[in-house]
């Protein structure tokens, strides 16, 4: 591409929030018709940046010009109308509307007096599907959706706009590699129609597959832009972690062999059959399958969040029940899930709250919390986790997905559990704050506590486990043990699919 | 049309979705009213339970209804109620020539400034709605006892005509209705102000960064709940040919209970327009059926208050599901 007047420029970009710079003087800029793919750490600013483009929030200095000139973009509706679109990386979607509304809200095709063309908009709704070659109900309502289904009327809303820009945050997350070809022949399409497509993702294959140019932030500041024909995969996350990617799972260190948690012939309604497992104490034991085979279902009967139908629990020796999550707790089990902004933090409250709310009982004086002892201990434990804030008093909302994990993290050290069970510990996190996060949970182990966690992500479950449960339909479909030599994905795959299928690429349905 | 196929009607799950469940206790309640009292069925009692004594609750419950969809709540119905009823009646009285289209105008316009204190209370200041609408509701409450302490009549035929007209044997009132109820549906199901008004309700952020202005849709939503509280109030004035402060008592409660019961979210967002007036009529119902069977008013409150704790735990029990 030769010189050519950018569509698109950041000039100097700035942004403070209450106690966090998350920009500072951001200059980019974006030619049309290219892929430029943004990457960077959670929490380095990619959507705060993203948020100012559309109008979500205003840039406490500096300029956005679009096609020359300086633009004010006063709100997401303004964004709209330049012809800016978004997939954002939370879901923009209203649950209680079906997938038509949803796909053309706010820009419904309306005939006499502002009714609206429903025929129309169902029509047009059909044909961005068609051509996304998808198949949808699209009279259903949001709530009914799969998370994956969800994604795609995700992408269809962006779609319906004939953008000039359109802004993809991690669009692939839940999308399955058949999914995504078509997503990325969708990109090429679009390329040609010369829109600009900004696109955000952790996977640096996809970058490396569909990006013309990439921009690299890092807490807040432009470090690198190239040509990506310029770049390796090995120079990218340099540029991103300043780290080589080897090291980034902990040692597995030297479990004993003593048993702390026996799980004999568990089952709970259609989820879960037949469980029989053992957990030895200071050991990682990963739980892998396929999307339904039973994991985190698994884990929630432990906790008693699901009822048991049958199957007893031995723990350190003694018979235990667990038939409540208050139960599991007081047995020393804590639980941290998937989604931490519906399961996991308390958003309106701040660090410290979120912190001691699991182990309040302990600071307790004469049935008062006792603040300073409190506020000590918070602190304590998010020290040493380094999580990144200003105050304990700051909200938990503001801090980026790693370092809300690690405030989970901490809640959970201060119950002094003995069985930890995480589900996806690392989801939306980026590769430093993922390496913290196992390095923590290898220490807990060390301390000689167990470690129970549920990954979708196979170099995740063979980087940190000691041993792989493998299920498949509610039942185990095998054990790996590490110690006998490690575990390739292909293994764990084909246990995880009951052998029926090929082992190229994540089949899931 | 396959919500309309037999399995999906008789389906039990489909039966306790908000909205079909509503027209199954209707259905109940019909059936005992009509075994358990010979009058019940006479079509004298009949036209008033379904064509008259509704009309009133009916359009309060669909402001009632736009508030709640919007993601708030209307405090102020009751003393609006009483305030306009007044007004109308003061208005006959002190101006003896005024005609029956200006009256109904200045009640029109006095409602939407209601709706317009509200939303600029509760939206544009962010006082919470619960506390901002009840606020209105001690306000205007002040404003009709300043005026009159005791009820006010003689309201003109010219005006009552509304509430006593026939035609076909069906009074008017109940067309006066019906158009304002198909004026309202088709205004939240087909037009795009409903679809706004859905997705604000439901999430405020998302409908925002969607570019629905949030702020302008939940101030149209009082604005139209001031302006239909108008028309029921034109309603109720007509009907009892006066006014005065406790005309509209019960209606905050009343209106939020058939809206539950009908289906409508506390929370937003959910919930037709259709299952709030089968909100109404299982009251109406209920309250009639309590009268013929002689049933002591005090014993009726009591037992109202327990269907609303029952409606409203009913819905909150489907919503952990």
């Amino acid at each position: 591409m030769a010189q050519q007047m950018p569509l698109l420029e950041f000039r100097k970009i700035t942004k403070t929030f209450p106690g966090v710079k998350a920009l500072s003087d951001v200059d980019m800029s974006f030619r049309k018709g290219e892929v430029h793919a943004l990457v960077g750490e959670n929490g380095a600013g990619k959507s705060t940046l993203m948020k100012i483009l559309c109008g979500v929030y205003q840039p406490t200095a500096g300029e956005v010009h679009f096609n020359g000139k300086a633009v004010g973009i006063k709100n997401p509706h303004e964004a709209q109308l330049m012809g800016i679109s978004i997939i954002f990386q939370e879901f923009s979607l209203i649950n209680h509307l079906d997938v038509v509304s949803n796909v053309f809200l706010n820009r419904e095709p309306v005939g006499f007096a502002g009714f609206k063309d429903k025929a129309l908009a169902r029509k047009k709704t059909l044909e961005i599907f068609e051509r996304m070659g998808v198949e949808m109900d699209i009279d259903r309502k949001i709530s009914e959706l799969s998370v994956v289904e969800q994604q795609l009327v995700e992408i269809a809303k962006a779609l319906s706009v004939t953008a000039q820009v359109l802004i993809m945050d991690e669009p692939s997350a839940p999308l399955t590699d058949k999914e995504l070809t078509k997503l990325f022949e969708i990109i090429r399409s679009l390329k040609e129609q010369g829109v600009t497509i900004i696109y955000i993702s952790h996977m640096l294959e996809e970058i490396f597959e569909i990006a013309d140019r990439v921009t690299v932030l890092k807490d807040g500041e432009v470090t690198h832009t190239a040509d990506v024909a310029d770049m390796t995969k090995d120079l990218l996350v340099k540029k991103m972690v300043g780290r080589d990617i080897d090291d980034i799972y902990p040692e597995p260190g030297s479990p004993s062999s003593d048993i702390l948690l026996d799980v004999q012939n568990l089952s709970s309604g259609e989820r879960i059959s037949d469980i029989s497992f053992q957990l030895r104490k200071g050991e990682v034991l990963g739980l892998a399958g396929m999307v339904g085979s039973g994991r985190s279902e698994l884990v929630k009967t432990l906790m008693g969040i699901h009822k048991k139908d049958s199957g007893s629990l031995q723990f350190d020796g003694r018979s235990i029940e667990n038939a409540s999550m208050s139960e599991a707790i007081a047995n020393g089990f804590y639980y941290i899930p998937s989604d931490r902004k519906k399961e996991g933090i308390v958003a309106p409250m701040n660090i410290r709250e979120n912190t001691t709310i699991a182990s309040l009982g302990d600071f307790l004086n004469r049935g008062l919390i006792n603040r300073k002892n409190e506020t000590v201990a918070a602190d304590a434990e998010n020290k040493k986790l380094k999580t990144k804030t200003s105050s304990l008093d700051e909200q938990i909302r503001n801090l980026s997905g790693g370092n809300q994990q690690k405030v989970l993290l901490a809640r959970a050290l201060l119950t002094k559990p003995k069985v930890f069970c995480i589900v996806e510990p690392t989801r939306g996190i980026d590769v430093g704050a993922k390496h913290e996060i196992y390095k923590i949970l290898r220490d807990l182990c060390e301390a000689g506590s167990s470690v129970i966690m549920v990954s979708s992500e196979l170099p995740e479950v063979i980087g940190m486990s000691n041993r792989i449960l493998v299920m498949n339909q509610g039942k185990t479909a095998g054990l790996v043990d590490q110690a006998e030599g490690q575990a390739t994905e292909e293994q764990i795959l084909s246990l995880a699919v009951g052998h029926e299928y090929s082992l190229h690429g994540k089949e899931t349905s | 049309m396959k919500n309309l196929s037999v399995k999906n009607i008789i389906n039990p799950k489909e039966l306790v979705k908000p909205g079909k469940f509503v027209w199954l206790i209707l259905i109940v309640m019909l059936i005992a009213s009509s075994v358990s009292s010979p009058i019940f069925l006479t079509s004298r009692n009949l036209r008033n339970v379904f064509l008259i004594q509704p009309i009133g609750l009916a359009i309060a419950t669909m402001a009632q209804s736009v508030v709640m969809i919007s993601g708030n709540i209307d405090m102020s119905i009751a003393s609006a109620v009483s305030l306009m009823t007044t007004m109308a009646a003061g208005l006959f009285r002190d101006i003896p020539d005024i005609s029956p289209f200006t009256v109904s105008l200045l009640l029109l316009l006095t409602g939407i400034a209601i709706g317009a204190l509200n939303g600029f209370m509760a939206v544009i200041l962010r006082i919470p709605a619960f506390m901002a609408t009840l606020a209105t509701s001690s306000l205007l409450q002040g404003v009709i006892f300043f005026y009159t302490k005791r009820p006010i009549g003689g309201i003109p035929k010219s005006f009552r005509f509304l509430a006593s007209y026939k035609v076909a044997g069906i009074p008017i009132c109940f067309f006066y209705f019906l158009i304002i109820f198909l004026v309202m549906a088709a205004l939240l199901n087909r037009h795009r102000f409903g679809n706004h008004l859905y997705a604000t309700g439901s999430d405020d952020y998302i409908a925002g960064i969607s570019g629905i202005p949030v702020v302008r849709v939940k101030m149209q939503a009082y604005l139209l709940g001031g302006a239909l509280v108008a028309l029921a109030s034109i309603f109720l004035s007509s009907r009892m040919g006066g006014g005065g402060p406790t005309t509209g008592d019960g209606y905050e409660l009343d209106t939020i209970t058939a809206a539950v019961i009908g289906g409508i979210s506390l929370a937003g967002g959910e919930g037709k327009l259709m299952g709030a007036i089968g909100g109404v009529f299982i009251l109406m119902i209920f309250s009639n059926f309590m009268n013929l069977m002689d049933i002591n008013p005090y014993i009726q409150m009591f037992l109202k208050g327990m269907i609303l704790i029952l409606a409203v735990a009913f819905y909150a029990k489907k919503d952990s599901e």
